[in-house]
């Protein structure tokens, strides 16, 4: 199966696998692996914001942190700029912490409570030493202000706790483009703030996408916001791909039975309250299905035998867009 | 409850909800922390107790100003060559040989401090260093690092030191110092690992990570300052058992004899048979001893209280 239809794409999954495994101790003859990404493959664009949707233990995240390396996959390859980020050198992985920033989910834990907003947002100028004093002072003061904090000065020696929540993820998105990353990976950076200040901070990240040319991996569990933003996006359940295309082909035309019935359950003026039946049934999450079948299968309203027996696996419906679903083979 | 209780309750009520608390804040709120902490008598009393020990400390350069007769260890009364019971002259008294025992026991104040000082410090820069390697890098550092401390707890301290010193010959006052702290740092380290476990995996911490800081950045900038305060409550109960270690090791004939601590003017009222018939001789320093550890220990408990909200007795009723 081929994914790549752009030559130069920034980011590459291939194939990626993420398992963590039982604890085994003496005694114990430890629990079942969980499998949080299960063969993974797309590719973000460059210059494009690229979403993954999915709820909650799907495996979103962990696509995260394996691209910014706070964790290391157990298969595939993840390829940034076309080298493999597992076999970066000392040098090249100096250079890739600078090029690749993260903004994280929840504002209030990613600010270290000790540090002032300049000693936070100066730190990663510190370790790549960019600059002298002066001119990390200014940059600094300039990133600040890009991010709606000004006048900068104001903020600079306040501590995490004497701001609010939309603040505090300001910094946290000041301190990720302080030192100009061609990449940022967005984990849920709405999701903890108040729905007033969502729109605030998702436009400013647009903003910050131009004046920066970035490319975006953006993370959520909303499919309104993951519209809002985003070029392309992947629908992500248990581990799996099950959808993947152009946003608005996506949203209008949902190819996955998993992807219908997220869109369906998005709240809106016009849905209010219907219960869906499928969603509700409970499911575990966090272990790999004993089965070989679909791991919707459960839950899909469309399931076949077919479905029940072997895994379909990403097809290419129309332009760009793809699905893991028998619906659409052949 | 009485009426300034409850006053206290309703004030501190909603400050809890509005910050949930964390160790570090206990540095950056001062004046919130000292009001927990003076509600505690205990603590208070431990405070008043030190700082009368501190008055005791800086008194002892006094008596030998006056006087070279009052000098602690050299000072002999030219007119009194046994142990005398308290007078005008010698306000506690002589020891055997006549020297002043009012000036020992001051003298003692400060030797109790530099010595309860200084080891519980080494004991807790070592033990904060080892759980803060240990509990960052985890694995087989951790393994490696918390099975020496494991080894070092089971060890009798006292026993290994008493050995080393009959092996050695008599200890210096800093070798001793420098023993106590090899054996405290165990419990030390094992808190601050604990501690450091649970902030390695804080979201600022890979934030740091993601901006390419080095292990050493990360230790030292992002996770030392947050264990600091609980570094320094556990030097507060270090003191209490360096000095007792001192005193013991003291009294059994291992201190060091050119100094004047309270263990060792046991040990001379002990060697020279006077247990029994000078009490003015062989109470003071007993009474000492244990009112130091006392107030050392009161301290503590009243920190750890400020510190750790859960052992705070208004935050349990709600």
């Amino acid at each position: 199966m081929e994914l790549r239809d752009d030559p130069e794409p920034m980011v590459v999954f291939q194939e990626v696998s993420k398992v963590y495994p039982g604890r085994k101790t003496l005694f114990t003859k430890g629990g079942e692996d969980v499998v949080a990404l299960d063969r993974v493959s797309f590719e973000i664009r460059v210059g494009e914001i690229f979403a993954l949707v999915g709820e909650s233990g799907s495996g979103k995240t962990t696509c995260g942190r394996l691209l910014v390396r706070l964790e290391k996959t157990t298969g595939g390859r993840i390829l940034f700029e076309g080298s493999r980020i597992d076999l970066l050198r000392r040098s090249e992985m100096k250079a890739f912490r600078r090029r690749v920033q993260m903004i994280f989910q929840d504002p209030y834990q990613s600010l270290n409570p000790q540090l002032t907003v300049f000693q936070t947002v100066v730190e990663p100028l510190v370790i790549h030493g960019h600059g002298s004093h002066r001119q990390r002072e200014e940059k600094v003061q300039s990133v600040l202000e890009e991010v709606g904090l000004k006048p900068a000065s104001d903020f600079f020696f306040r501590y995490p706790h004497q701001l609010s929540g939309g603040q505090r993820q300001r910094v946290a998105v000041a301190r990720a483009m302080v030192v100009e990353p061609r990449f940022v990976v967005a984990d849920e950076p709405v999701s903890m703030l108040d729905a007033s200040i969502q729109a605030q901070i998702l436009n400013m990240l647009l903003d910050l996408k131009e004046r920066y040319s970035l490319t975006l991996l953006f993370i959520t569990h909303d499919l309104a916001s993951a519209r809002y933003v985003s070029d392309r996006v992947a629908v992500i359940y248990r581990g799996k791909i099950m959808e993947y295309g152009p946003t608005e082909a996506v949203i209008q035309n949902p190819l996955h039975p998993y992807t219908r019935l997220l869109i369906r359950a998005a709240p809106s003026a016009r849905n209010r309250g219907e219960i869906l039946p499928v969603a509700a049934c409970p499911v575990d999450l966090y272990h790999a299905p004993t089965h070989t079948g679909c791991r919707f299968a459960a839950r899909c309203p469309n399931c076949t035998p077919q479905c029940r027996e072997k895994e379909a696996d990403l097809f290419h419906v129309e332009a760009g867009h793809y699905a893991a679903c028998y619906l659409h083979y052949g | 409850m009485s009426s300034r209780e409850g006053k206290r309750t309703n004030s501190s009520k909603p400050r809890h909800r509005a910050f949930p608390r964390t160790g570090i804040r206990w540095l950056r709120h001062l004046e919130e922390n000292w009001r927990i902490y003076r509600s505690n008598p205990m603590g208070m009393a431990g405070l008043v107790l030190l700082a009368l020990f501190g008055l005791m400390a800086l008194a002892s350069f006094i008596p030998p100003l006056i006087d070279p007769i009052y000098d602690p260890m050299s000072g002999v009364d030219p007119i009194i060559d046994t142990s005398t019971g308290p007078s005008w002259r010698h306000w506690l008294g002589t020891d055997f040989m006549g020297r002043d025992i009012f000036s020992q026991l001051l003298t003692g104040a400060r030797v109790a401090f530099m010595i309860g000082i200084s080891a519980a410090f080494m004991a807790v820069a070592i033990g904060t260093l080892v759980g803060m390697t240990a509990g960052y890098f985890g694995r087989t550092v951790d393994t490696l690092l918390m099975r020496l401390a494991d080894i070092i707890m089971v060890l009798p301290g006292l026993l290994v030191i008493l050995i080393l010193s009959s092996v050695v010959g008599r200890l210096s006052i800093w070798n001793l110092v420098i023993i106590i702290a090899l054996f405290k740092w165990a419990g030390v380290s094992r808190v601050i690992r604990a501690q450091t476990l649970s902030l390695s995996v804080r979201p600022y911490i890979e934030a740091a990570r993601v901006a390419g800081a080095s292990h050493a950045r990360i230790l030292f900038r992002h996770i030392l300052p947050n264990v600091l305060p609980l570094s320094f409550l556990y030097m507060t109960f270090g003191v209490t058992s360096a000095i007792l270690i001192e005193a013991a090791l003291s009294f059994l004939g291992f201190g060091d004899p050119s100094t004047v601590s309270w263990g060792m003017m046991l040990q001379w009222v002990w060697k020279t048979g006077h247990m029994f018939k000078a009490p003015y001789w062989l109470i003071p320093p007993g009474v000492c001893i244990s009112l130091i550890t006392l107030s050392f220990y009161l301290v503590g408990r009243a920190l750890d209280e400020v510190l750790n909200p859960r052992l705070r007795k208004e935050v349990l009723e709600q």
